[in-house]
This record gives structure tokens, C-alpha cells and sequence, in this order.
């Protein structure tokens, strides 16, 4: 599998540098994405089996920190709702966010208890909160810690395994798509509406919840995503960066003729919520529990606020683009 | 409409009900519907307007709601939660006044579609035994304060729209086959093994006397509605990948039992991004509409005849409803309604708010 992946990535390389149009320019970048989050992915599952064989202490690091590189790479491709991504709920199937009823955890721990073996089918059967990056991060930093070291034995081996294999799908598939995706022009305000979307999400849901910007003025650090491992920041920071990386050299494509000054303005806006998450920690609780700390999450909100109103004030304004209602959330 | 005449006819005889003018018809009843709407901030609401698109009444609802059915020979309107919502509120359309809310049974959730009985005893609503994944029809008696009274089992997942056939018995139900659960709210869970149907169910017997199968099992299918004639036409929602270019009309003539699939011109299939909201037919014209808001197109097809005619764009459109006279009346997800006149291919917009109409309109 990584000899697989290293051989995509090669291929599709120089096609972000040659591409001519900016659907043809966001496919390539996206398929260095999900090359990256297939990549990673094999080699979180070969350090779970390796580690679920001989579990000892070094192991289990060596998986947290393979987990931390997959899951970074998904937060980077994270923001792209539509494409294969949308099949069989493959989003979700790699991140079930957020978790107000703690799923991750109660059925983790039911699968954990199974009489029989759980296999690969077995998972097919189950749902997502067992499945992707939160059910690993649940065995591997929580369960783990408290229960001893391969505690969480097979199961998060085959939940590495079927996270593997969705990637690799999920990398296979956009490939597949390139054709259909490059000849359609509304995939240019699909872009864009995934991205103002992914950005709504971070600021309101993945930073301003756990701030407790949205209701009760509570600050509740297991709102965020990834709080098990304590890298709720390092997630909005890889998906700042994923949009920095793969959405912003298409959208230059775009705009860079019809409105130089607004890109301009879009990159400087982007760079400064990246400076701004750049600068804090990997965890959000301790920055939940002070002042001082608190204060560096607010500015982080603002200058994500200040994106999101330029991306749907100027740029959607700019290409015409707008968010149906029906169309976005139909039944 | 005329369907809706008909099941307030009750009975009537086939031939009776041909006899009867639409245009005359037409003139005895003002012209008013209903449609769930959320406001510009994000408040759900159930809206009353005229047909030139004016909102007489606003009325606040605790979840975001989905259709509604007229109750027969009364002003009253059962109008649904959508998935996975628990409430059926009950509203006086004539006062513009919610009068009753009635929550679903524990370990249940509507669809957000229910048909009344022609003689508007009993009110039937698609819901979801979801430690079961089971469809089912709830049956509820309205002269009882909506008291449940019964409970058919579909033997499918995902049952959404329900309406009642000419004959006043059975009922025909579009079954999505999709799998879910509150717990997970709206997310998707069986995509790779989804078995959407066409139900026709006798409603008297409960027993499921036809089922039809799209052309693909991730053809999900939740929106139809029927003529006079006991014509179907349906409408899919392709859960497939979006390359792929499914047909996405189904067809069905219940008393023959001929279930077929009509394919839209490439130009169509390109752009309509395989969804489509809702389905209406005009029996004045023998025109079927159906909404495609993913691709901003309302689709007119020659339901006798299983014929695309035209198509027509409208950004965000989604709710439809046709007009005593003929032709419809449209809502779009970005605030405008509109009327297109038979025959026409230009639509007149009739209104324009910071209202987001939502997925469908019902006479009232």
C-alpha cells in the first residue's frame, strides 16, 4: 500500500503544476490530499498490527503518533463536501464529529466487550462512531491509557485496517471523478461553498462551542474534536493548512484576473487566521482554563470570523455564488 | 387539485368525477397553501400564503417541518416534522393557528409526509421504529384528539411520501431504503445496501399488495404523487456517485401494475445532479412537475404519455403545487415564488422575501 500510494503521489506531482483550469488545478492538489490521508492511513494500520502483536510501551507511542499524522492529513482534506466523499457516508465514516451523546466511547466500549471476534464484516455492520479517526483516538488515548497497553487489541487493529482501506478508496475515487469533476463549471462554486462551509464549521463549531460562544458561556473542552489527544488546535490548524494548500492555488486560478486585489485580500485573511493557529498549542483545555489563554482563542475567532465574512461577502459575492437552502440540505 | 377533490368526494364514482369541470370547481375554493419555511435567521416556521405568493399567516414551530395533508371536509392541517423530528403539529389553516401538537410514540420519528382518509377520520403517517429500523405507517384518529389507533408495518427502511389512490383505499408510499438513527441525526448509514421501494399498501387490510424496485438499490425514492387515473410518478435521489448518470423518474400505473423508469434527455440528466425534491401533476393538463433544487430546474413531463417535455431553471427550486386552473405555482429555497402559466416556459415571479420556502407546498 505505501509503495502504491508513493506511486500516485509521483504521478500526480507534476499535474498540479501543469494544470491549466482551476477545476483541473483542484483536482490535482486534492489528489495529493488524499494520497497523503491514504498514505498516512497504511502506515497508522501497519503500526496498529505490528503493535496489537507485540503491545509494549514504545508501540503504543509510535501509533499515537502515527494517528496524529493520519488524522492531520484527513483535517486537510477535510473541508471538500462533495465527490466521492459523500459515498457511503465516507465523511463521516472517517470523522463522526461532533459526539454530544459520547458514542464514540459507549460503543467502543460495547465492541470491546463483544463475545465474538469482531472482524472486519463485523465493523461493516456497525455503525460510524466505531469506525475512522475519533474510535481510534478513543482505544488508543483514553482506553488505553486507563485499561494498559493492548488493551484495545484486535479491535483497533481492525478499525486501522478498515480506515485503510476507506482511504485508499476515497484516493481511488477521486481519480475516478477527475473527468466528471474537471468538465463541470458549477464544481467551481461547489469548491467554494465547501470551503466558506469548512470554515462556518471551524469557527462557530469547532472553536466557538467549546468557547462557549454558542449558548450556555460555557467553556467546555470536550466540545472540540480530538480533545481525547488533546490536539483540537493541531486539527484546525492542518485544516487551515489543507485550504491554504489545496483550496487557495485553484481559487487563484480564478480570481487572479477578474479581482487580483481581492485574492490578495483572501490570502492575507487566510494567512492570518494560519499565523494565529500556528502560534498556540496543539490542545485547547489548558487555554480554555485561563485568561491569557482564552484571550489567544479569541483572537483566533476573530480572525477566523474575519475570514468567513470575506469568503461569503466578497468572494461567493464576487463569482455569484450562492447557498441554496433545499439544495443544501434537502430531504 | 383535483386528486384532492376527489378523496373529499370520497367514493365518487370515476365517471361523476369526470363530469365535473375543473374550471368550475376551481371557482369554489379560494386558493391558499401551505409550506414549511425556515426565516432568514434560521427560525422554523410553517407559512400560509396566497397564490400570488403573500404571507397571510407565520406560525412557529419547534422543529423544522417538512409537508402537510388537508384533514377532508375541515380546515385543518396535519403538518410534519421532518427526519428526525418527533412532532405532527395540527394547524386551523382557515384562523392560521396551531391548535395541537402531538409527539411521536418513544423510539419513533415522522418522515415528514402523512395522508388523511377521504372521509378524514383516521390520518396516516410515515414514521420510523428506530431501535428496529422499521417503517412503518402510524394510523391516527383525528376526531380523537389524534389518539394513535394503529401502526402498519412496511417491512422497508425510510418510507417518506404517502398519498392515497383514487380508489380511496389504497395508499402508494415512496420508500427510500435509507437507514438511519437519532442518535447519528440525519447521517446515512446502509448506502452500500439500501433497498428503496414503491409500496402500495391497502390501508384497510394493511397488507402491502405491490412493491416496485428502482433500476439501482441506491435509487432512493420520497417524493411522488398520483392523478386520478392512479398514475404514479415518482421521483429518485441517487445515492451513488455523482459521475454516474441513473434514470430518476419512476413511472407506475397501480391497476395494471406496470412500474417503469422514464429517462430524461442527457442535456437534463447533466444538470439535475441526480435529485429531485418534489413531484406534482396537474390532471387539467396532464403535466407532471418535479423539482431538481441541486440543479436549479423544474422538470415538465407528459405523465400519460411517460414524456419530458421541457425544463426550466429556477435556482433553489424545491416546493411546487399546481393550480385549480392549470399550471403551477413554485418556491424557491432563496425567497421568491412563482406561477407558470400551462403551456408556458417563462416563469412570472409573483413575490420576493428573505424567506427560505422549503421542500413542499400543499393546497389549503
Amino acid at each position: 500500500m505505501k509503495k502504491l500510494a508513493c506511486m500516485v503521489v509521483a504521478a500526480v506531482l507534476p499535474l498540479a503544476a501543469h494544470a491549466q483550469t482551476p477545476l483541473q488545478r483542484w483536482h490535482a492538489d486534492l489528489s495529493q490530499g488524499y494520497t497523503q490521508l491514504a498514505a498516512t492511513s497504511a502506515r497508522l494500520s501497519d503500526a496498529l498490527n505490528q503493535y496489537c502483536m507485540t503491545p509494549d510501551a514504545a508501540g503504543q507511542v509510535g501509533v499515537q503518533e502515527q494517528w496524529a499524522e493520519a488524522f492531520m492529513a484527513w483535517q486537510a482534506v477535510r473541508f471538500v463536501e462533495f465527490g466521492p466523499i459523500e459515498q457511503d457516508s465516507m465523511g463521516w465514516q472517517m470523522q463522526f464529529w461532533p459526539d454530544k451523546k459520547n458514542l464514540i466511547a459507549r460503543k467502543s466500549q460495547m465492541l470491546l466487550r463483544s463475545e465474538t471476534p469482531v472482524t472486519a464484516e463485523a465493523l461493516a455492520n456497525e455503525g460510524v462512531a466505531v469506525k475512522g479517526f475519533p474510535a481510534l483516538e478513543y482505544l488508543l488515548f483514553e482506553h488505553g491509557a486507563k485499561q494498559g497497553l493492548g488493551s484495545a487489541c484486535p479491535v483497533s487493529s481492525v478499525i486501522g485496517n478498515q480506515l485503510e482501506a476507506n482511504a485508499k478508496t476515497l484516493a481511488q475515487n477521486w481519480q475516478q471523478f477527475q473527468t466528471h469533476f474537471e468538465s463541470r463549471d458549477a464544481y467551481t462554486a461547489d469548491m467554494v461553498k465547501s470551503a466558506i462551509h469548512a470554515t462556518e464549521i471551524m469557527r462557530d463549531k469547532r472553536l466557538g462551542d467549546p468557547m462557549g460562544l454558542s449558548g450556555n458561556n460555557r467553556r467546555l473542552h470536550f466540545l472540540a474534536d480530538a480533545w481525547r489527544s488533546e490536539q483540537s488546535l493541531a486539527t484546525i490548524r492542518a485544516t487551515l493548512e489543507g485550504l491554504d494548500r489545496y483550496f487557495m492555488p485553484g481559487l487563484e486560478l480564478v480570481l487572479k484576473d477578474s479581482a487580483p486585489e481581492l485574492l490578495q485580500e483572501t490570502r492575507e485573511r487566510l494567512t492570518a487566521a494560519l499565523e494565529k493557529a500556528r502560534a498556540l498549542p496543539s490542545g485547547m483545555k489548558a487555554l480554555l482554563n485561563s485568561d491569557e489563554g482564552y484571550a489567544q482563542l479569541q483572537s483566533l475567532f476573530i480572525s477566523m470570523d474575519a475570514l468567513v465574512i470575506h469568503l461569503n461577502d466578497r468572494v461567493a459575492v464576487e463569482l455569484g455564488i450562492v447557498k441554496g437552502f433545499n439544495s443544501s440540505d434537502g430531504d | 387539485m383535483l386528486k384532492r377533490r376527489d378523496f373529499m368526494l370520497g367514493m365518487a364514482s370515476a365517471a361523476a368525477l369526470a363530469s365535473l369541470s375543473p374550471g368550475l370547481l376551481a371557482q369554489t375554493r379560494e386558493s391558499y397553501f401551505i409550506s414549511a419555511a425556515n426565516t432568514a435567521a434560521g427560525e422554523h416556521r410553517v407559512l400560509i400564503a396566497d397564490v400570488q405568493g403573500r404571507v397571510l399567516h407565520s406560525l412557529e414551530v419547534a422543529e423544522r417541518c417538512h409537508a402537510g395533508c388537508v384533514r377532508p371536509g375541515s380546515e385543518e392541517v396535519a403538518f410534519f416534522s421532518r427526519r428526525p423530528g418527533r412532532q405532527l403539529n395540527i394547524i386551523d389553516a382557515k384562523q392560521g393557528r396551531l391548535i395541537q401538537v402531538v409527539s411521536s410514540e418513544p423510539g419513533e420519528h415522522f418522515y415528514g409526509h402523512g395522508m388523511f382518509s377521504p372521509d378524514g377520520e383516521l390520518l396516516y403517517a410515515t414514521a420510523h421504529r428506530y431501535e428496529e429500523s422499521e417503517g412503518v405507517l402510524n394510523v391516527y384518529a383525528a376526531a380523537q384528539g389524534y389518539r394513535q389507533v394503529d401502526q402498519i408495518r412496511l417491512g422497508v427502511m425510510d418510507p417518506h411520501e404517502v398519498r392515497l389512490h383514487p380508489n380511496g383505499r389504497d395508499l402508494v408510499i415512496a420508500a427510500g431504503g435509507i437507514q438511519t438513527h437519532p442518535d447519528y441525526d440525519r447521517i446515512k448509514l446502509n448506502l452500500d445496501r439500501m433497498q428503496p421501494a414503491l409500496l402500495v399498501v391497502d390501508r384497510l387490510t394493511g397488507k402491502v399488495t405491490q412493491r416496485h424496485q428502482p433500476s439501482h438499490h441506491q435509487l432512493s425514492m420520497h417524493h411522488l404523487d398520483i392523478s386520478p387515473e392512479g398514475i404514479v410518478v415518482a421521483g429518485y435521489q441517487f445515492e451513488g456517485p455523482e459521475w454516474e448518470r441513473p434514470n430518476l423518474i419512476a413511472w407506475l400505473d397501480v391497476e395494471k401494475q406496470r412500474f417503469e423508469e422514464i429517462r430524461l434527455p442527457d442535456t437534463d440528466q447533466q444538470v439535475l445532479r441526480n435529485y429531485i425534491a418534489s413531484v406534482v401533476m396537474d390532471t387539467v393538463t396532464g403535466v407532471a412537475a418535479v423539482t431538481a433544487p441541486r440543479g436549479n430546474r423544474m422538470v415538465l413531463l407528459d405523465y400519460r404519455q411517460r414524456r419530458y417535455l421541457h425544463s426550466i431553471e429556477l435556482q433553489d427550486v424545491s416546493g411546487v403545487l399546481p393550480l385549480p386552473e392549470g399550471g403551477f405555482i413554485c418556491t424557491s429555497g432563496t425567497g421568491g415564488v412563482y406561477r407558470l402559466a400551462p403551456g408556458s416556459l417563462q416563469l412570472k415571479q409573483l413575490s420576493a422575501d428573505s424567506i427560505r420556502w422549503d421542500n413542499h407546498l400543499t393546497q389549503v
